[in-house]
């Protein structure tokens, strides 16, 4: 087990091995993060590359106040939004092309026979609002526990509970008319 | 009471989906990519998008420029007009006897 606050130093001192360590320790939890969010494999790339720069830009910043993961999927969760944002702003001036892979998004990590219905629900938190699809993702894909997603997100525990609360009962709403509509 | 266990049902069975899901794994060669970024930084690529908005954005300073210089010209001459104007109607002086008391 690596102690990744010293790790963090050593990449502010330059060291290239450190980097690759903390790189092979989270790569994986990173990606899968960013594309729950972006439901588009080149995107949720693009935001993991985004998301190391930034962890080698301000690993000399990190205060030890959080662990280094909480410090991470900060990162990730903040840059995947922006980069939704952006996204957004642009598919003013033309229809983008993610847009419609987006309809047909299937999490590679998803089991054959759940394919069809992982489909519906990842549509359906796509229209959740930021800090709801944050709470749910966090929670119920990346499977964290519900006081690390309350760190993540600067909120309390009861404030998480509250939001994945709202969060599912929103969710219960459109997958009904979702599911029915795709005809079971 | 039936809507509300189709619901529940529908709910179930679209979170269930989610069961043993596997992690996504990163295309192997990414690393190379960040590391050759961060260590060894290229000049900056500029997107055919940057482009389109960087060429958009001249074009408006430019239509911008000469439309401002064209008023700055056209506001210009009226005043020097008006002032040429009321320098003819204006004699230099009322008369020539400069120094009669």
């Amino acid at each position: 087990m690596y102690d990744f606050k010293k790790i963090l130093k050593s990449i502010s001192n330059g060291d290239k091995r450190s980097f690759q360590i903390l790189y092979n320790s989270f790569c994986n939890k990173i990606y899968n993060t960013s594309l729950s969010y972006l439901q588009n494999k080149q995107d949720a790339e693009e935001v993991m590359q985004d998301v190391f720069m930034k962890i080698h830009q301000k690993a000399a910043t990190f205060k030890g106040e959080s662990s280094v993961s909480t410090w991470i999927y900060k990162i990730t969760v903040n840059t995947s939004l922006n980069f939704l944002k952006r996204k957004k702003r642009f598919s003013f001036f033309r229809i983008s092309e993610t847009e419609i892979n987006k309809q047909d998004f299937e999490h590679p990590g998803i089991l054959l026979e759940n394919k069809e219905r992982a489909k519906i629900l990842f549509r359906t938190i796509d229209t959740l609002s930021d800090n709801q699809k944050t709470a749910f993702i966090l929670s119920f894909i990346e499977g964290l526990p519900r006081q690390e997603v309350a760190n993540i997100m600067a909120i309390s525990l009861k404030a998480t509970e509250s939001l994945l609360q709202r969060a599912k009962k929103n969710l219960r709403e459109k997958l009904n008319i979702l599911y029915y509509n795709e005809g079971k | 009471m039936d809507i509300n266990n189709n619901m529940k049902e529908s709910e179930k069975i679209l979170l269930d989906s989610l069961d043993g899901i596997e992690r996504a794994i990163p295309n192997p060669n990414l690393y190379l990519k960040i590391e050759n970024n961060i260590y060894s930084p290229k000049n900056k690529i500029i997107t055919m998008a940057e482009l389109k908005m960087f060429v958009a954005a001249a074009i408006i300073l430019i239509i911008l420029n000469v439309y401002f210089a064209n008023n700055y010209l056209q506001n210009n001459t009226n005043d020097t007009k008006d002032y040429e104007e009321i320098i003819s109607q204006t004699p230099l002086t009322s008369s020539y006897k400069l120094y009669e008391l």
